[in-house]
């Protein structure tokens, strides 16, 4: 497997850095300093060489210096090879929308997951198995998008035809033919998404099978919850029109739609305890995470040729030293690019001397 | 707040046309003031005349100076197929291929509960009542691939449900010189479900 590391890092008027150059980076990147030093700040611009809002879901002009007006920028290189060097780019741009170049030529978003593959977890991750579907459901359609790029694509237009469905359930209730369009709409999508999501967790869980017995696998499945003994299956295009046509009176009622890929959650279960993730310890719940994630890491190399780029906010520092080990080989077999925060370099032993260890404290002006 | 100037507003207005930002805007005007005589004077001209006599058809939608477009008064194109189109420029599209020589009809829009455009709005039972009463053997649906766009596709063929014509779709798939390599399993999948004997 060949290493796809990002070389250099540039930012220009990027949250709390007015100009920041990081160069000749390496495959562990260290990211320490006190609490507001910025280290958080360098991944979520890291996780914008990703389509979407990055790993804080920040509207794009929220990115820019508080109080000031200029445009953000963040630029970053990637060696191929010593003949051959990848340019991306994201800034704002004039409309107040995030924009593209890829070696200096606009692009969508949406390429960018065709060139590289960036997976974060952060301190808020942490209330995931606890809190509501939504979380797992978004963060299950991120993992998706590893392997299947237009996906958020189909989610789009689903929830589009959704709102659609919804708006004719208050407003034109009569428009039986309309509801059979957007609802055949919806239809052919449900099914796609649910595919996707399927074929996605059966690559998690086979290649969660490969991690160290102190990562233990999580049993991942999708699960819906509807009516009593009633079964819905997702993947057929047919019984989902069918179901939406039939219960319409009873949405019209409540005044959207019950049923449909918007309301699954991932159903997770630590497979040595039999334990559902939202019953585990908190210790337990951050290992199933990263289970979870270097199955991830692993199948998205395997199926996409290159390793991912892992972006660990305060995530290592938490471990102990044997699962931080651990870990850290895991994640050096795969040859994926890691940049990891903490308060200190001394939380990091075990990453040696080929580390690029860089202090935030040090490059923030005050 | 300051009222804004003439010239700036001009510039707004020209900022709220289709492809166009403020930027480019600003480089319209800036170039018609310049070129006043030769551009600026004909196209004020060009635009009042427009306003006065410019029409849509009344057959089928199109944008015409008379009561009749030129393809409705074409007597040499096919009058037993219609091909129903969102807007005039996805008609321009279809008329450039130089392939297609039957009629048209233009719904100027498709269903969106969210702009309140629904069936009426997009004249449906106009259409319904042209391809009854003009001998229509096959009507060809060339919506856009979005989900408004197929949302409408499917509203038409339900309401020509019933009557003897066929009814078709354009192909969708791979694009010329595209690679199966680097296309999305949904495109390909679209590809496979619309394949065609060789």
């Amino acid at each position: 497997m060949t290493p796809f590391n990002i070389s250099n890092l540039g930012l220009r008027n990027f949250r709390c850095f007015d100009s920041l150059d990081l160069e000749d980076l390496r495959q562990v990147v260290i990211l320490v300093g006190k609490n507001g030093s910025g280290k958080t700040t360098i991944l979520e611009a890291l996780s914008l060489f990703s389509p979407g809002k990055g790993l804080r879901s920040a509207q794009s002009e929220d990115l820019k210096p508080y109080g000031l007006s200029v445009p953000w920028r963040v630029k970053a290189s990637f060696e191929i090879n010593p003949a051959e060097i990848l340019w991306l780019e994201t800034h704002l741009g004039e409309e107040k929308t995030r924009k593209v170049l890829i070696n200096d030529k606009p692009s969508r978003q949406i390429e960018l997951n065709k060139i590289l593959k960036v997976i974060w977890i952060t301190p808020l991750m942490d209330r995931l198995w606890v809190e509501g579907p939504e979380g797992r459901r978004k963060f299950l359609d991120r993992l998706v998008m590893g392997f299947y790029p237009e996906h958020p694509t189909l989610i789009n237009k689903y929830t589009r035809a959704l709102r659609e469905r919804n708006l004719l359930l208050r407003e034109r209730n009569n428009e039986q033919s309309w509801f059979n369009a957007v609802e055949a709409q919806m239809a052919s999508l449900a099914v796609q998404i649910t595919k996707h999501r399927l074929a996605t967790l059966e690559h998690l869980n086979h290649f969660q099978s490969f991690n160290s017995n102190l990562f233990p696998a999580a049993n991942l499945t999708l699960f819906h919850t509807y009516p009593k003994n009633e079964v819905l299956d997702l993947t057929n295009e047919d019984i989902m029109r069918e179901w939406w046509a039939r219960n319409r009176n009873r949405d019209l009622t409540i005044g959207k739609t019950l049923e449909g890929p918007h309301k699954a959650d991932l159903k997770v279960v630590h497979s040595l305890s039999g334990r559902p993730a939202q019953s585990c310890s908190t210790g337990e719940q951050k290992l199933v995470l990263l289970s979870i994630v270097i199955g991830n890491a692993r199948a998205i190399a395997e199926s996409f040729g290159k390793p991912p780029i892992l972006l660990f906010d305060e995530v290592v520092a938490h471990l102990d030293p044997k699962h931080r080990a651990v870990l850290i080989a895991e994640i050096t077999n795969l040859q994926s690019q890691i940049f990891m925060t903490g308060t200190e370099a001394d939380l990091f032993p075990e990453v040696g001397t080929d580390a690029y260890i860089i202090n935030t404290t040090d490059l923030i002006k005050n | 707040m300051a009222r804004k100037n003439e010239i700036q507003l001009l510039v707004d207005q020209f900022a709220r046309l289709p492809g166009l930002g403020p930027k480019s805007s600003k480089r319209i005007v800036l170039h018609l003031i310049k070129n006043r005589t030769q551009l600026l004077e004909p196209m004020v001209k060009m635009l009042e005349n427009f306003t006065e006599i410019i029409d849509h058809c009344q057959i089928c939608g199109n944008v015409t100076l008379h009561s009749k477009c030129d393809i409705c008064s074409d007597e040499n194109r096919q009058k037993n197929v219609i091909c129903v189109v969102e807007s005039v420029i996805d008609l321009w599209a279809l008329e450039k291929t130089e392939i297609y020589r039957g009629q048209y009809h233009v719904l100027g829009g498709v269903l969106s509960i969210f702009e309140g455009i629904g069936p009426e709005e997009l004249g449906i039972p106009q259409l319904i009542n042209r391809i009854k009463h003009e001998a229509i053997s096959e009507v060809i649906l060339a919506m856009n691939a979005t989900v408004p766009g197929q949302s409408t596709t499917h509203f038409i063929v339900e309401q020509l449900e019933g009557l003897n014509i066929k009814i078709t779709t354009l192909g969708r798939g791979i694009p010329s010189g595209g690679e199966l390599d680097y296309l999305d399993s949904t495109t390909i999948t679209s590809a496979l479900n619309s394949r065609q004997e060789y």
